[in-house]
């Protein structure tokens, strides 16, 4: 599981789902917007070939975050982010050059647009802080370019305020996008510790509900054999042959019963005492998992958590039995590989409507793979030992 | 934690980040406007043009108050100050004969009135100040126009920014993730997986205790030899079986009880280390004991129940009946080694039934996120390292306790 960067994505898998296609419709816009400022800009472009490439280029940049903004390749990570971003640079470039010493200082001088509108485009995938370095560092750049071209073909305007037309829009749009991700993610944080603060207080109220309940299953036990036998020894003072052989007889039973709870993982836990089941019906988690090395364990509770809504989902169509899941957890080197298959209507639950679990399940999991054919469901994923 | 915010808070956290975001233009378009007036005054040093550097800093001051006030009177400042800041702008670039030598420096002020907007929350809120803001800067112009008779070319770069926010506006709105039951369902999941940890803490104490208590007796019991039961194991059965009736054995709550109070006389490792001479086993300890009085109170008995159980290993198996134990201190760690040199073992050839190491010590010192090592050696006796950290961390859950 690799480590959560501070970006709503990754926070917030589930609630981000809906950005993939408004990041779709803005990255089009945006290219819409670079072609027009290359048509209305025909009469500064001295090099029209440069100036197609330009274009092309850029829809290749933003092809490349169109296809990383999918919640069915969640989360966005960095490497995705400098690739799409060095290819738009590039079309900048490419563009720059097309008009290489005929000034374009207003609307139509799209490549700083291209660069700042693609990091503000990116602000739910990405970081504040990266957002404003790579800000820095293209617009840097950019402005450096200009300062070649104003070497060659001097104007009248003045080299810095040639260089400023060139830097604000990257830096206005990049900064706009640094301040979304910041504020965003510091509601969702913020958000997060209020919920683990009223878990935290219901667990609390529960606790001495739970506490009964364990210790009633274990006097029920004990109930049986052990303070019968215990209360007669207790009175008579002595032990014979027969009570000694009753006494290993006894501790080997309650010693099998409490290895078999002491070997049950949560997972197999939550299937027995969850849902429709019933408490206490053992051998449901028998039929549902083939866990035979209890790797289960080895989740964090964030991939546990995950898992648990995933299961809730399924567990919750109409007329959904045990029969119907079935999940397997087998090692492979040093990952673990899990395969969830179940039955699902197809009425009920679609590719779409399974995209927040698959966005959950990616945030928390690697080698995320979900086919959905109806009425079966193919969920396969891993998780590295530790 | 993977828990997004919940439907109702969704739209008033887009209205405020996006708002901040828009700030965020605003600042800097007012600060590049002032860079742009520095560079035409370098390159021509004889123009008047302080004005139009400090029109945009006082536009910065007031779009800083509306950012921080978040209120009507605030936001109207800012737009009435950028109004008056951009015509100074203008009127002082024209006197310059400088205006319109590009078509970006004036865009600058006017698009920092685009992005003012204000208190009040849903989309068509924003887009109406964002429409007072565009309306408020064509007006300045015309003003300018019609007083001074200064004209300048049509600004479509403003024009492009506002479209650009409103479409920004309108596809958050048109786009925004459909209502799923998503959210929630992990909300509750985050809330069991709390439960079930807790769940999961009682029962090991509950099969800890059982296997001290119970197990302990009827193993007793079964390898007793005399047909008179030894009074020391009556009295502690009956102790025993008062204690599993009770109401207290499984109370968690003092598992978060403050930390345990009293000097080593009064913790519950002195007491097991007591109990366990009274079994007839020699203990000397050594370290430095102070170090326990350190621990939480919960976590301080549950470590003092897992090293009753290594003593109570060494009298059963270990062939010896003297024990050490030796404590020691780190700033943020206690450990404690219980050592004998009795006839040793090799844990891998423990019965797979068997409790003692697995449940009574491991998975015990595991609920407290400690840590267990055995060095043993058939022959050559056996030692137990026993770790707790002093202060549980509060994230101590993130780590899966094995289960």
């Amino acid at each position: 599981m690799k480590s959560t960067e501070r970006t709503r994505q990754q926070l917030d898998p589930i609630g981000s789902t809906g950005m993939s296609s408004i990041t779709v419709v803005l990255l089009l816009l945006l290219f819409v917007y670079c072609a027009v400022a290359t048509l209305a800009g025909e009469g500064h472009i001295r090099f029209p070939l440069v100036a197609l490439a330009a274009l092309i280029t850029l829809a290749g940049g933003l092809a490349v975050s169109v296809r990383g903004a999918s919640p069915y390749r969640a989360p966005f990570r960095q490497g995705r982010h400098l690739t799409s971003l060095a290819v738009v640079f590039a079309s900048a470039v490419l563009a720059e050059v097309s008009a290489w010493g005929v000034p374009v200082l207003g609307w139509q001088n799209w490549g700083p647009v291209a660069v700042g509108g693609l990091l503000l485009v990116l602000a739910p995938f990405r970081p504040a802080k990266e957002l404003v370095a790579a800000g820095t560092v293209v617009s840097t750049f950019l402005g450096l370019l200009v300062l070649i071209e104003e070497r060659d073909n001097p104007t009248d305007v003045p080299m810095i305020v040639a260089i400023l037309a060139q830097v604000t829009p990257v830096l206005a749009l990049s900064l706009a996008g640094a301040a979304y991700s910041l504020g965003v993610t510091r509601q969702i944080i913020g958000w997060q510790q209020h919920v683990a603060e009223t878990n935290m207080g219901i667990v609390d109220e529960l606790r001495e509900g739970i506490a009964t309940s364990v210790r009633r299953d274990r006097l029920t036990t004990l109930d049986r054999e052990v303070i019968p036998f215990f209360s007669r020894i207790l009175e008579a003072g002595t032990v014979t042959d027969a009570d000694r052989s009753r006494a290993r007889e006894i501790a080997q039973s309650i010693r099998a019963i409490m290895v078999a709870e002491v070997d049950r993982s949560w997972l197999e836990e939550m299937i027995e005492t969850a849902g429709g089941e019933g408490p206490g019906r053992s051998g449901a988690a028998a039929a549902v998992i083939h866990d035979p090395d209890r790797l289960a364990t080895h989740m964090f509770v964030e991939q546990r958590t995950a898992l648990r809504a995933l299961i809730s989902t399924l567990r919750e169509q109409q007329g959904f039995t045990r029969d119907d899941l079935d999940i397997s957890i087998a090692a492979d080197g040093e990952v673990n590989r899990v395969e969830i298959v179940a039955r699902v209507d197809a009425g009920a639950i679609s590719r779409s409507a399974l995209a927040p679990y698959l966005a959950l399940l990616r945030s928390a999991f690697d080698d995320v793979e979900m086919d959905v054919g109806p009425p079966s469901l193919r969920i396969r994923f891993s998780y590295e030992q530790h | 934690m993977s828990l997004g915010l919940p439907a109702y808070l969704v739209p008033r956290s887009e209205d405020s980040v996006t708002l901040r975001a828009s700030h965020a233009v605003g600042f800097t378009c007012l600060a590049s406007a002032i860079l742009v007036a520095l560079g035409y005054q370098s390159a021509a040093p004889g123009s008047v043009l302080w004005p139009a550097m400090l029109a945009p800093a006082v536009a910065i001051l007031a779009l800083w108050i509306a950012a921080r006030r978040d209120t009507v009177p605030a936001s109207i400042l800012a737009l009435v100050v950028g109004a008056v800041g951009l015509a100074v702008y203008i009127i002082t670039f024209s006197a310059a004969g400088l205006l319109d030598r590009d078509d970006f420096s004036v865009a600058l002020p006017a698009i920092a009135l685009l992005v003012v907007g204000g208190p009040g929350s849903g989309p068509l809120t924003r887009v109406l100040w964002q429409l007072l803001g565009y309306a408020v800067s064509q007006l300045t112009v015309a003003v300018v126009t019609l007083s001074t008779g200064v004209a300048q070319r049509f600004d479509i770069t403003t024009v492009i920014a506002l479209t650009a926010i409103l479409a920004i506006q309108l596809l958050n709105h048109l786009l925004r993730d459909p209502l799923t039951t998503a959210q929630p369902r992990l909300h509750r999941a985050t809330r069991d997986e709390q439960v079930a940890i807790l769940r999961h803490r009682i029962e090991v104490r509950a099969a800890a205790l059982m296997h001290d208590t119970v197990l302990s007796h009827l193993a007793a019991l079964g390898g007793s030899t005399e047909r008179t039961v030894d009074p020391q194991l009556l009295s502690q059965m009956a102790t025993d079986l008062q204690l599993l009736r009770g109401e207290e054995w499984l109370d968690d709550a003092t598992m978060d009880a403050g930390p345990s109070a009293g000097a080593w006389q009064q913790s519950p490792l002195f007491a097991a280390v007591a109990e366990s001479r009274e079994l007839g086993l020699e203990v000397d300890v050594t370290g430095d004991v102070a170090a326990v009085t350190r621990l939480r109170r919960g976590t301080a008995q549950t470590l003092a129940l897992a090293v009753k159980q290594c003593l109570v290993n060494v009298l059963r198996h270990s062939g010896t009946s003297r024990a050490e134990v030796v404590v020691y201190a780190l700033d943020d760690e206690v450990s404690v080694m219980v050592i004998d040199a009795g006839r040793g073992f090799v844990e891998s050839d423990s019965a797979a039934d068997r409790l003692g190491i697995r449940q009574s010590i491991r998975r015990r010192m595991e609920s407290i996120n400690g840590s267990v090592q055995v060095w043993s050696t058939p022959g050559r006796g056996t030692s137990i390292m026993l770790r707790v950290p002093v202060r549980e961390s509060a994230d101590a859950g993130e780590w899966a306790a094995e289960r």
